[in-house]
């Protein structure tokens, strides 16, 4: 029990950080600034991702108390999961202490919301039951539908924040719907046993509605096409560091969650037998997405729009991983590609938006390329970094987006289970348009004259929150050796998948009976 | 019998669903809300014939009592007049919308008409005589669930915080 | 000695970086000298590194490696930053960093007066750095990385002088043309990728396919088709980059940037990437015939077709533009022939002879202002005598005058193409086994032997043209550069001397002989089948060629027939406008390609975004209106029904597949 707590210790610590710094904010004199707030934040969340790395290194825990290893796995799948959600947290806050001030809209609770937000996403990809990642769920959907609302005296972001919140309310419908039928085909919500379960039967039509809501849910929350389209109009009007943190962090879990999910509870042979198994469905809304979010990136003028398209398009390349991964035993996924990309286009991404954040001075609601304008030559560091950032999404060597996609499509090329070179070839055509939108943003920041001066904001944890996650692009691209290991780590580690069947069989959850004749 | 009483429930549910926002009901967000009770008392009739007492009770204390209410508070503070409304207009996207969906719940009804589909559940409800009593929800609650269970009083401080600061005034 | 020779190979290659670093991110503060001093210093220092390798290699050592760093490493995947320095490799090296460094030196002059001095030596040093890697590298990502990296320089430079519109949408173009050769390229290679189990290493390539060369009539069809694929997406990013047909557009309008790195870039270095590219890949091309087959075709139609452009330009660059993509058709008629050596050796040449007459014509236009037309010039060999000489022995060399460069590769190349056509049965017993394509093949490359035959004709005219027009007749520009040209300073004088003095000598550098070691086991048996009775008859006509060619021009231009020209362009105006305007290939990829693209795209952007998203009809709300007006009008009117509405028939259509 003992050791549990010590094993829980990530998820806890952040709790207590995102409790306390509520507090804090309560007993700080409201005219000061809030700056420590967020100083705190980070702080904590340091130690929960020392906690973290700690595990990790132990190669994931096995949960003794039954009654949490039902709920949650604490296999490097999830601790690498954690890893880059508290990253990405912690570049967000870092990013946001000086960006808060500048829009007029410094609250102490943005930090707790981004905290528990940070929360939702970990509960969420260590969950072992569908209800406690739907709680999880919930916790990080909540938190972010205020955060896209935070600079509440701008009617963008209140629409911003409303658009999300009634669209992912639609989402979660459908996630519920599909989790009723889970529990009404098996009898119960636990991950483990409901693949045991659909082992033993066939999941016939229960399994076809099961997939498609899960698609529809899961489709939403990564933002794939066709349910992507609120992703532009929500990052636009987001405050851009929490545009990073959706696209770093909440696209990182709702991936991972997926992959835990369909690997797991529906990774046997039946649902492979269905009329189209849910790995076509993938392998189609891949193509799908990343085409429509790259063709769509192209003809934007505004920055954050075009981020937002471009993070849309990069679900499409992430799909190619989970429809690369197969699982193997129940639980493993195989397929180290999918975890190297997620931490590639996590990071990019929370640092492009990062940077984007300097020019939030004067209000951001429009940050055209031109604003870019001569960026390079009053801001060369940052310049710098975008450079990294923009060369790693759009798969230049010698950065971590790179090596991500030549991982994944590596792992798509080496799949046994399905062809997957058509898929691969349309990756490719498409991420050389990619090129184009990416290099722009290069082009006019190194190569333009600037138009019109405008304010920035000069921030040293900003430039500490994109000069690290440029650091780490780079590095994960140059010295990949580590990072390969550990994504390899993650995708094949599942140590408590038995002992949580075992578990689930000990405990009184309702267990699955005969049909009663009515 | 149950069968009787079951359709009766479930083509309420759904009817009074569709009243919620379908005019002449759904014009009148007044309407709206109070055909939302109704909805919520026939679920809370499903709920029964489920042996699912305490969820039943808790839908109509907590639903149709409760929530209802609020929205019910809110509808009037806003005072919204029909010409703020605007006009309803049928539009295409609508019409693509109803479309969809009515494609969708008449697959689902195939589903369930279908051999061998999805009319007999794979697995029923436990014998037990003490399945969906308080004492065995709350058992549940502190024992397998304890970790949602808890996660939900984060969950529930997170709505609340939203909610403050979208709402308040002066921060 | 205590210096391994492995490691000069990171001197060869991390030199030029280093000074891009330096250049780059200081060179604002350093002054011109510093940055004069780093720029060419890292370049000549990579120069005489390369010589001691080569040096090494001459006296009958082993090719070798240097691995940089384990890129990746990690279970079944091995990727290594490694460099492979072996016969085709120390030739490119040579070629790159000699005469990178002589281009260097002669930017020193020639962009002395620039503002942004510095941020061009740092995109000059780090092109150099990307060049390296793409001949040096040992496995074909590293290739890749100098791909792209060697892209990305083109384009940096190109619109080097950003401020102009039209030099920026040159670099667009160059840009977007590029992509559509890397498509290619990097599906070929994912193919490749895939065909290969992830075997990435040349040696390991190598080994792999010269199982099969071996029974290449007995290749499956699959395979044979799986290779012919490859090779032909290989092609594409070849042509992309090497400016063939139909992708050759690119590299005219790539002259808007400055004169060196047209030099450089678009004569010497770059635009060779694909000749090099094959010639690495020959086991593999070797084992398709159609694929061979296309590329010599390729080559020999853009050779002549560039050329017949080249003889109405009126602009200094452009004619040495077309005349760049005329040779690099040689080029790959050269490699489509199996000729790889003979091709190589072109590339060499042709380095050095185009590089001198690119830098001779920087010189003329920093003389003349900035001047390019030919037709407002004149008697420049009175004001720029040295450039004059040099300019003239690049004319010749290029026009294949016995005894210079160009000649004796330009022989080699339309001997290997003439020696295949008519020794048909020699070769097709040996690699190129496919006996159904046999018939149609000897014909063929007979035709292209004449086709390369008359593009030379065309070369040696438009040349003399350029150079008579150029430094004799009388001056027609304004009085004022006559007064006072800015005449060429040493900087700029010395890389043409000895630019010149290469386009002599290199000619007698057994290039053929020196590649035989890295040319797979079929390549070499082709080379050696090559000889034929036709040989000793296409020296004399060549000669005669190019004589004709030349005579002709000073009889149009400087002799009695000076009339003719504008008599021709009058008299046959419609041709001459079909020529001079490029056979308006731009017009014609701007009606069908550019056109069609911008309207899908916009077509796209307008259903999907304004339709779809926005709302058929008018769009709603405008958008800043009070929040609680806008929130009713949100709820009734605005989009976001629509977006559940998308999501609704995603639904559905899910709905429809699985049910």
């Amino acid at each position: 029990m003992a050791a549990d707590l010590a094993h829980l210790s990530p998820l806890l610590i952040v709790c207590c950080v995102g409790l306390g710094i509520l507090l804090l904010d309560v007993f700080a004199d409201p005219k000061q600034p809030k700056t420590f707030i967020g100083y705190v934040a980070v702080v904590g969340l340091l130690v929960a991702l020392a906690a973290t790395g700690w595990l990790f290194a132990t190669g994931g825990v096995l949960l003794t108390q039954p009654y949490f290893a039902v709920a949650l796995t604490l296999d490097p799948f999830a601790l690498f999961g954690f890893a880059l959600i508290l990253v990405v947290a912690i570049l967000t806050t870092l990013a946001s202490v000086h960006y808060l001030p500048s829009q007029r809209c410094e609250w102490g609770e943005y930090y707790s919301l981004v905290v528990f937000a940070s929360l939702g996403m970990m509960v969420m990809v260590a969950a072992a039951d569908l209800i406690t990642m739907f709680v999880g769920l919930e916790i990080m959907s909540v938190a972010i539908y205020v955060l896209a609302g935070f600079k509440r005296q701008s009617p963008f972001a209140i629409e911003a924040a409303m658009k999300y919140f009634f669209l992912g309310a639609f989402a979660t419908g459908f996630l519920l719907y599909g989790l009723a039928f889970v529990y009404g085909a098996t009898g119960s919500t636990n991950l483990n046993v409901v693949a045991e379960h659909f082992a033993k039967n066939d999941p016939g039509l229960y399994g076809i509605v099961i997939v498609i809501m899960m698609i529809v849910a899961f489709g939403f929350k990564i933002a794939a096409v066709p349910f992507h389209m609120w992703t532009p109009d929500v990052y636009e009007g987001s405050p851009s560091p929490i545009a990073g943190l959706m696209a770093g962090g909440v696209k990182t879990a709702a991936f991972l969650a997926l992959a835990r999910v369909f690997l797991t509870a529906f990774g046997g042979a039946d649902f492979e037998n269905l009329a189209i198994s849910w790995r076509e469905v993938f392998y189609w809304l891949a193509i799908l997405t990343m085409t429509v979010g790259n063709i769509l990136a192209v003809v934007q003028q505004n920055v954050k729009r075009m981020l937002a398209y471009s993070s849309i398009s990069h679900a499409g390349y992430i799909l190619i991983g989970i429809v690369a991964s197969r699982s193997v035993d129940g639980g493993a996924v195989a397929g180290s590609g999918l975890f190297f990309y997620l931490l590639a286009y996590a990071l990019s991404s929370v640092g492009a938006f990062a940077v984007v954040s300097m020019l939030g001075k004067d209000g951001e609601e429009d940050i055209t390329y031109g604003n870019l304008a001569g960026f390079a030559y009053r801001h060369g560091f940052a310049a710098l970094c975008m450079v990294i950032f923009m060369a790693s999404l759009a798969g230049i060597p010698p950065t971590a987006g790179f090596l991500g996609k030549y991982l994944v499509f590596t792992d798509a090329l080496a799949a046994t289970h399905m062809n997957l070179l058509p898929l691969v070839l349309v990756a490719v055509v498409n991420s050389m348009i990619g090129v184009y939108y990416y290099l722009k943003v290069i082009v006019f920041m190194y190569m333009r004259e600037p138009r019109r001066e405008f304010e920035t904001i000069r921030s040293v944890p900003m430039g500490i929150a994109f000069g690290l996650a440029a650091l780490v692009v780079v590095v994960c691209g140059s010295f990949p050796d580590t990072t390969i290991r550990w994504s390899a780590k993650a995708a094949t580690g599942n140590p408590s998948a038995d002992s949580a069947i075992s578990a689930a069989s000990v405990i009184d959850v309702p267990a699955p009976v005969a049909t009663t004749a009515k | 019998m149950e069968q009787v009483i079951f359709w009766i429930l479930a083509i309420g549910t759904v009817a009074s669903s569709v009243a919620v926002i379908v005019p002449p009901m759904g014009r009148n967000p007044v309407h709206g809300a109070l055909s939302l009770v109704v909805a919520f008392f026939f679920l809370a009739g499903l709920y029964v014939m489920l042996v699912a007492h305490l969820v039943a009770v808790l839908q109509v204390l907590i639903y149709a009592g409760a929530i209802v209410v609020l929205f019910l508070f809110v509808i009037m503070l806003l005072n919204i007049q029909s010409e703020d409304l605007g006009h309803p207009r049928p539009t295409i996207s609508k019409l693509i919308g109803v479309i969809a969906v009515g494609f969708v719940s008449i697959v689902l009804i195939g589903f369930i008409l279908k051999d061998k589909g999805m009319a007999e559940p794979p697995v029923g409800l436990p014998s037990d005589s003490t399945f969906g009593t308080v004492k065995t929800v709350g058992n549940l609650l502190y024992t397998s669930y304890i970790v949602p269970f808890e996660l939900t009083s984060i969950l529930l401080l997170v709505a609340v915080i939203g909610a403050v600061i979208m709402a308040k005034r002066r921060l | 000695m205590s210096l391994q020779v492995e490691s000069l190979l990171g001197i060869i290659v991390f030199l030029p970086l280093l000074g891009a670093v330096i250049n780059g991110l200081a060179g604002k503060k350093l002054g011109k000298g510093v940055v004069t001093f780093v720029g060419c210093a890292t370049v000549g220092v990579a120069f005489v590194a390369a010589l001691f390798a080569w040096l090494h290699l001459k006296s009958g050592q082993q090719p070798f490696h240097w691995l940089a760093w384990n890129w990746i490493d990690a279970g079944s995947l091995h990727v290594n930053l490694e460099y492979y320095f072996d016969h085709l490799s120390a030739l490119m090296t040579l070629v790159v960093t000699g005469v990178g460094f002589l281009i260097h030196v002669f930017s020193v002059g020639y962009m002395g007066e620039d503002k942004s001095y510095y941020r061009y030596f740092a995109y000059l040093n780090l092109f150099m750095f990307s060049m390296l890697n793409l001949v040096l590298g040992s496995n074909m990502v590293v290739m890749f990385l100098g791909w792209e990296g060697v892209g990305l320089c083109s384009y940096l430079l190109i619109g080097f002088w950003f401020d102009d519109d039209l030099k920026a949408q040159a670099g667009q173009k160059a840009f977007i043309v590029n992509r559509i050769g890397d498509f290619g390229f990097l599906i070929g290679m994912f193919l490749l990728l895939f065909y290969a189990d992830g075997t990435v290493d040349y040696l390991q390539l190598q080994s792999l396919f010269s199982d099969q060369a071996r029974e290449v009539g007995t290749l499956p069809l699959r395979d044979s088709l799986t290779i012919t694929a490859i090779c032909l997406c290989l092609f594409v990013g070849a042509c992309g980059k090497s400016a063939q047909i139909p992708l050759y557009v690119w590299l005219p309008d790539a002259m808007a940037g400055p004169t060196p790195v047209s030099a450089l870039i678009h004569a010497a270095t770059m635009v060779t990437a694909g000749v090099y590219m094959i010639t690495r890949l020959n086991f593999l091309f070797m084992l398709s015939p159609i694929a061979m087959a296309t590329i010599a075709t390729v080559g020999a139609l853009t050779a002549i077709f560039a050329a017949t452009i080249g003889i109405v330009q009126r602009d200094i660059k452009k004619v040495l533009a077309y005349s760049t993509v005329s040779q690099l058709g040689y080029m790959f008629l050269g490699v489509g022939v199996g000729a790889f050596g003979a091709s190589v050796f072109h590339l060499m040449t042709h380095a050095f002879f185009k590089a001198l007459l690119f830098l001779g014509s920087g010189a003329v236009i920093h003389a003349m202002h900035g001047e390019q037309d030919i037709f407002k010039m004149g008697n420049l060999r009175k004001l720029l005598p040295i450039t004059h000489i040099t300019f003239l022995i690049g004319t010749i060399a290029i026009a294949g005058v016995p005894g210079f460069a160009g000649f004796f590769s330009k022989e080699a190349i339309l001997h290997g193409s003439a020696g295949l056509g008519l020794t048909t049965d020699v070769a097709l017993t040996g690699p190129w086994g496919l006996s159904e394509y046999a018939g149609v093949f000897a014909g063929w490359f007979q035709v292209l032997t004449v086709v390369g035959l008359v593009a030379a004709l065309c070369t040696a005219f438009y040349m003399f043209r350029l150079y008579f027009v150029t430094f004799w007749t009388d001056y027609r520009g304004d009085r004022h550069s006559w007064d006072h040209p800015h005449k060429p300073g040493f900087a700029m004088e010395i890389p043409l001397m000895v630019l010149a003095v290469l386009s002599i000598v290199g000619g007698y550098f057994p290039v053929s002989d020196w590649l035989a070691p890295i040319l797979s086991r079929p390549a070499q048996l082709l080379v050696e089948n090559h000889d034929s009775a036709l040989s000793h008859m296409l020296m004399p006509i060549s000669i005669t060629v190019a004589c004709i060619g030349i005579v002709a021009a000073w009889f149009l231009y400087v002799g009695p027939g000076r009339r003719l020209p504008s008599l021709f362009a009058s008299r046959l105006s419609w041709l001459h406008t079909v020529v001079f305007n490029k056979y308006f290939v731009d017009e014609l990829y701007h009606g069908m390609i550019v056109r069609p693209v911008q309207v899908v795209a916009q077509a796209l952007f307008l259903v999907v975004d304004r339709v779809v998203i926005d709302g058929i009809g008018v769009r709603g709300a405008p958008w800043v209106v009070a929040m609680t007006g806008r929130m009713i009008r949100f709820v009734q009117n605005g989009e976001v029904q629509r977006y559940a509405v998308a999501m609704v028939v995603g639904l559905a259509v899910l709905v429809y597949f699985l049910k």
